[in-house]
Order: structure tokens, then C-alpha cells, then sequence
């Protein structure tokens, strides 16, 4: 059945033309649609932030009744009485923003969780198995890849398949990233980047002007690729040239990050971040570790508070603000290596870890405190011994407790953590498995 | 007793429906059509049709009763003066409401189709309680869904240009992570 149907759930505006043909037709209800009273009558209904703003983005009719009835604002005077004496002169945009932030840390902290695993990438019929080492997530989708030939993206919502990508020439990937629109992967010699929408790569760097690509970052209109040999070759996604070559540092560059401001971030074998200005062409600094030997294995930046964030071999976390290149704090946070540290954009609060040693550790980010230590249950509920494909486990979290030693605790219960990347209330981890998992958080009163 | 008023009710397909005054001025529409005295040969509801208008009925038949009830209860109430058969009358109220409740929860249990039929009906007819019944079923739908498995439950069609819902999404970004 088609999705679009007549009943007009959507509106009345797209049937305006129908007015007029008289309300007493036999078979007028058919082609009747609910009008915008009902329908604001159902959105004045949802008390919930994230249902409103969610509604806001179904159609355009359900966008225009919720933008021009002001139902955000009127939802905002429902939590905050003009009445209530203070008046803020907070923009209804930002407190909806700082509320969905409070909510996102708060359950990251203290709310319970569930973890929900399936196997996305299953072994082949020639008996590869293949395995996702590296997720990312955003804007409710999730990506999985590095392991096997195809990316397959998923929702985060519902942890359904949403579409595959095949990873051209049986390269293989080392690193990706996604947006909106399109997803940029790296072989260790070239650049692939696919349409959202469509399976096969529209573009493959040609030559071999960067060998050993190891990581990469993208931010339109650029792509920087980190190398083997210390340098980072930025191109331009759309006239598919290599616009500028920095040399970041004089070993491997394990990981990048490009600022809004154009800064390049690298990471590197021997501790330290190097970051080269895009504008100015210049390296700007490095921020160092008080620790060695150590290898950066793992770089955040937040943009809201210029601070930098890293995840590197001895088990550090590692932060410097971007503004005085000074270290914050670099905690021992794993007795092994930090594989993957990431944070939801926006958020100033959570900083979330994980690497070889299982633990998902969720860290503050002023402090650089363990706020949370939680592994995933591996008991398996009875009806998981169906082979089916898409079969969604739910598991348990469970929590660790601060201070324990995490030798005590099974390895079967802590598989690596290889990457991890966070969303709205919500942490994706890859294993170096077939398998995924979403762990969800709920605030702590419902 | 005597026997309830009765109208006569007809569906858009020409089917007729019997019921008492009572049930049929919880519409605001037929309580007003009574009240301008167009019932002769029954009230025509070209809006509605005889599948969905039985279905209102059976809500306002339930409720109207209810109301009955209530009423010779509280009635029954005051006429009584030792505290003894009032509380026994409150706690039949209450009993009612339970009842009236659990009818409407059951009431909306329905298909999209039949929902947005009712929704429609509701309107027009002009029943509040179960216009308000049902836009809280359609809120209650949608609570917890991302955009698209809206879209699904309702078979909405997306009509933004990637462009705008992108836009649209910005606007809000905390939604959509």
C-alpha cells in the first residue's frame, strides 16, 4: 500500500481546492481532512518537548499549525508560568535546547539504561566473518562499518537496516563519517563518497597522492586525511583536488578533527595533538601529555566550549582548551587503552569513553571525573537461539561500581569497545563483532 | 417513568438510527437542529456515515446513560439523609466512573481509519468529550516516535524538500540526535 493515502491526516491546506464543492457531497468524508483546529487540538495534547519539535518535522501542514499557533512557546509558558515571577528573557529556542541538554546528562548519569544489540554485520555464506570496528551517530541514524565490505547505516530509534553501502575495488575502509546528505569513507588510498540515498560510491579520489591514509575528517566543503608518514592532505569534496598538505607531526597522525574555525586537529603516536590553522596555512601549536609513552588513539572537540577532548593508549583521558593550548585535566580513566571518546554535540557536560577493557565509562567533562562505569549484560533471554537476521535483543546494563577492579570482572561480560559514538540520551558501541549495540537512557523520575 | 424522547438520526448513506434525545443532544450540532425544530422525518447527517455514526451513538448512548445514572444517584443522594446511603451513592459514582473509563480506553482501541472517521464526526457533530477522547488516542500515537514512524502510523506523506526538512530539523537539532 502506498504511504501517501487519502485520508488527510495531514492538514487541511493541501485539500483547500475541495472547499467549495459543498460539504454534503455522500462520499465527502473520504477527501475530508482533519482541519488544523483538530489537529492542534492533538499537538496542544503532547506535553513533551521532543514529541512537539518531532511533530514540527512530519509535514509542512503540521509544521505550519505548530509554528504559527506558537505551541513551543505556549508549551514553554506551561512549564514556566509567566506569573512564576522570573523572568528570564531566555529565548523559548534555547531553553528547549538547555532543557533537552539537562535531560540528555542526566540520564547519562543517573538513569537507567537498556542495551539493544542485533547482529548487523552476519557472516557471509564463504564464511568471512565480518565485523563493524567502527559506529558513528547522528541525527538519529547510525552508521557501521570497518570489518567487512559494506557500511549499513541503521536507525537509532528502532535499530532497523536502513540502507548499505558497498565499499568499491574490495578496498578496504580505515575510517568514515556521515551527514545529512552524503557519507565520506577512507581506503589507505583514496576517498569514496556516497549519496545517502544511493549504494554505490559517486566519487573515488584518483591518484595516489597520500599513501596510508589512516584517519580523516570532513566539514564542507573539505576532507582532511591523516597519514602514515605525519602529514594531512585536505581536499575539496566537489572539485576533488588536494587543496593544501600540513605536516602535523613526524609519526602517524591517528586521528583527526576539523573545527568550525577551520583548525585542523591530529593526533599522534607520541602523545601530543598538533593543530594547523587553515586560514593562516600555519601550525598553531600542540597540546602535549604530561604522561609518556603514550599514542593519542582518539580526539573530541566541543565546539560550545573550545575544549578538546582525547582518548589515548595508557588510558588516559586527556583535555586542553583549544583557546590557551593548556592541559585541563588527563586522568588514568582505564588501566588498558581508550579506543573511541566522544561526546553528544552541544553538550558541555558528558564525555563518554570506551576501549579495550569493556567498560563504557561516562566521564564530566570539567572534571575529567568518572561519573558512571556501566558493562552490558550477556545473558541472553531464552528466544535468542532463533538464527533470524534482525532479531533485537534487549539486554541489561549494569552498573560498575567506581573504584572496583575491572579484572575481576569477566571479559566475556566486557567485550572490547573499538568505537563508540553518542546521541541524544542514547550511546552506540562496535565490538570488533558482527554485532551492535544502542544503549538508551532514561531520565530518572519516569 | 415515562418513556424517553426519541429522534431520529440519517447517515449520509441513508441509514436510520433511533435514539433517545438524551444521547443525541451530547452533539451540539443535533441539539441545536432540535432546537430549531428540523426533526420532522428525522435529522439528516450528510457528513456522516452510518458505519461511524453507529459508532458515535454507541459512545454517546454509553455516556448519556452514565450521566442518567449519576444524576438519579446523586438525586437518590440528597433525598437520603443519614450519611450511611450517600457514601454508598459516591462510591456507585465512583464505580461508574471506573466503568466509563475503561469503555473509552476500549472506545479508541481502533484502526487510523476509524479513528480519523471519528475525529471527523466528532467535530462536526460537535461532542466535545469524544473530540477530546480522541485527539488524546492521537497524541498518545504519536508520544515517543521520530518523524518518520509518524508518518508510517498515519500515512502521511513527506512533503518537505530535503532542503527544508533539513532546515526544520536544524531548528531543533536536540530532537533529531
Amino acid at each position: 500500500m502506498e504511504a501517501s493515502s487519502s485520508r488527510g491526516w495531514s492538514g487541511s491546506a493541501a485539500r483547500k481546492r475541495r472547499r467549495g464543492a459543498g460539504a454534503c457531497s455522500g462520499s465527502g468524508s473520504m477527501a475530508q481532512s482533519l482541519n488544523d483546529d483538530i489537529l492542534r487540538s492533538v499537538f496542544s495534547r503532547l506535553d513533551d518537548h521532543f514529541d512537539l519539535a518531532r511533530c514540527a518535522a512530519v509535514c509542512s501542514s503540521w509544521n505550519r499549525i505548530i509554528v504559527t499557533a506558537n505551541l513551543m512557546r505556549e508549551l514553554y509558558y506551561k512549564r514556566n508560568p509567566p506569573a512564576g515571577g522570573s523572568s528570564s528573557n531566555i529565548s523559548v529556542k534555547s531553553y528547549f535546547e538547555a532543557l533537552a541538554m539537562d535531560e540528555h546528562t542526566s540520564s547519562l548519569y543517573s538513569g537507567p539504561a537498556d542495551a539493544y544489540q542485533w547482529i548487523g554485520h552476519p557472516m557471509s555464506f564463504f564464511f568471512f566473518c565480518f565485523r563493524a570496528t567502527l559506529c558513528r551517530m547522528r541525527g538519529g541514524s547510525i552508521l557501521t562499518g570497518v570489518g567487512d565490505k559494506f557500511l549499513r547505516l541503521w536507525s537509532a530509534e528502532t535499530c532497523k537496516f536502513m540502507n548499505e553501502y558497498n565499499v568499491p575495488n574490495a578496498k578496504t575502509l580505515v575510517d568514515f563519517n556521515f551527514d545529512e546528505n552524503k557519507i565520506v569513507g577512507l581506503t589507505n588510498s583514496q576517498i569514496c563518497i556516497w549519496r545517502r540515498s544511493e549504494p554505490i560510491s559517486i566519487f573515488q579520489s584518483g591518484g595516489a597522492s597520500f599513501n596510508h591514509g589512516l584517519c580523516m575528517s570532513f566539514a564542507d566543503p573539505e576532507v582532511v586525511i591523516g597519514c602514515e608518514d605525519g602529514r594531512a592532505f585536505v581536499y575539496d569534496m566537489y572539485s576533488r583536488s588536494c587543496s593544501s598538505i600540513y605536516r602535523l607531526h613526524s609519526s602517524p597522525v591517528t586521528c583527526l578533527t576539523i573545527t568550525d574555525d577551520q583548525l585542523i586537529l591530529g593526533g599522534s603516536t607520541f602523545g601530543n595533538v598538533a593543530i594547523a590553522d587553515q586560514t593562516s596555512g600555519q601550525k598553531l601549536g600542540v597540546l602535549k601529555s604530561a604522561y609518556a609513552p603514550l599514542a593519542i588513539r582518539s580526539l573530541s572537540f566541543n565546539t560550545n566550549s573550545h575544549m578538546v577532548f582525547a582518548g589515548s593508549s595508557a588510558g588516559y583521558a586527556h583535555c586542553w582548551d583549544l583557546r590557551t593550548l593548556k592541559p585541563l585535566w588527563e586522568p588514568r580513566v582505564s588501566p588498558n587503552v581508550i579506543y573511541s571518546v566522544h561526546h553528544l554535540p552541544g553538550d558541555t557536560a558528558t564525555l563518554a569513553v570506551g576501549g579495550i577493557d569493556g567498560v563504557l565509562r561516562l566521564i564530566c567533562q570539567r572534571t575529567g571525573d568518572i561519573i558512571r562505569s556501566i558493562i552490558v549484560d550477556t545473558v541472553c533471554p531464552a528466544e535468542s537461539t532463533s538464527r533470524s537476521r534482525h532479531q533485537i535483543e534487549k539486554k541489561r546494563v549494569r552498573e560498575v561500581a567506581l573504584g572496583a577492579q575491572v579484572d575481576n570482572i569477566s571479559t566475556r561480560l566486557r567485550p572490547q569497545i573499538t568505537s563508540l559514538s553518542v546521541g541524544m540520551k542514547k550511546i552506540v558501541t562496535t565490538h570488533g563483532e558482527n554485532y551492535i549495540r544502542v544503549l538508551k537512557f532514561r531520565p530518572k523520575k519516569s | 417513568m415515562a418513556s424517553p424522547a426519541m429522534v431520529t438520526l440519517i447517515s449520509s448513506d441513508d441509514a436510520r438510527f433511533e435514539v433517545t434525545e438524551a444521547a443525541a443532544t451530547m452533539s451540539q450540532t443535533i441539539r441545536h437542529m432540535i432546537e430549531d425544530g428540523c426533526t420532522d422525518g428525522g435529522i439528516p447527517l450528510p457528513n456522516v456515515p452510518a458505519r461511524t455514526l453507529a459508532k458515535v451513538l454507541e459512545y454517546c448512548n454509553k455516556h448519556a446513560a452514565a450521566t442518567a445514572a449519576e444524576s438519579s444517584a446523586a438525586g437518590g443522594a440528597a433525598a437520603g439523609s443519614d450519611s450511611g446511603s450517600s457514601s454508598s451513592a459516591d462510591s456507585a459514582g465512583k464505580d461508574d466512573g471506573v466503568d466509563l473509563a475503561s469503555f473509552d480506553k476500549a472506545f479508541v482501541e481502533v484502526d487510523t481509519d476509524t479513528l480519523y472517521d471519528l475525529l471527523l464526526a466528532a467535530n462536526y457533530l460537535d461532542v466535545k468529550t469524544l473530540l477530546d477522547l480522541c485527539c488524546q488516542k492521537v497524541a498518545d500515537m504519536i508520544r515517543g516516535k521520530t518523524p518518520e514512524q509518524i508518518r508510517q502510523t498515519f500515512g502521511i506523506k513527506n512533503d518537505f524538500s530535503p532542503e527544508e526538512e533539513e532546515k526544520i530539523r536544524k531548528e531543533n537539532q536536540w530532537a533529531f540526535e
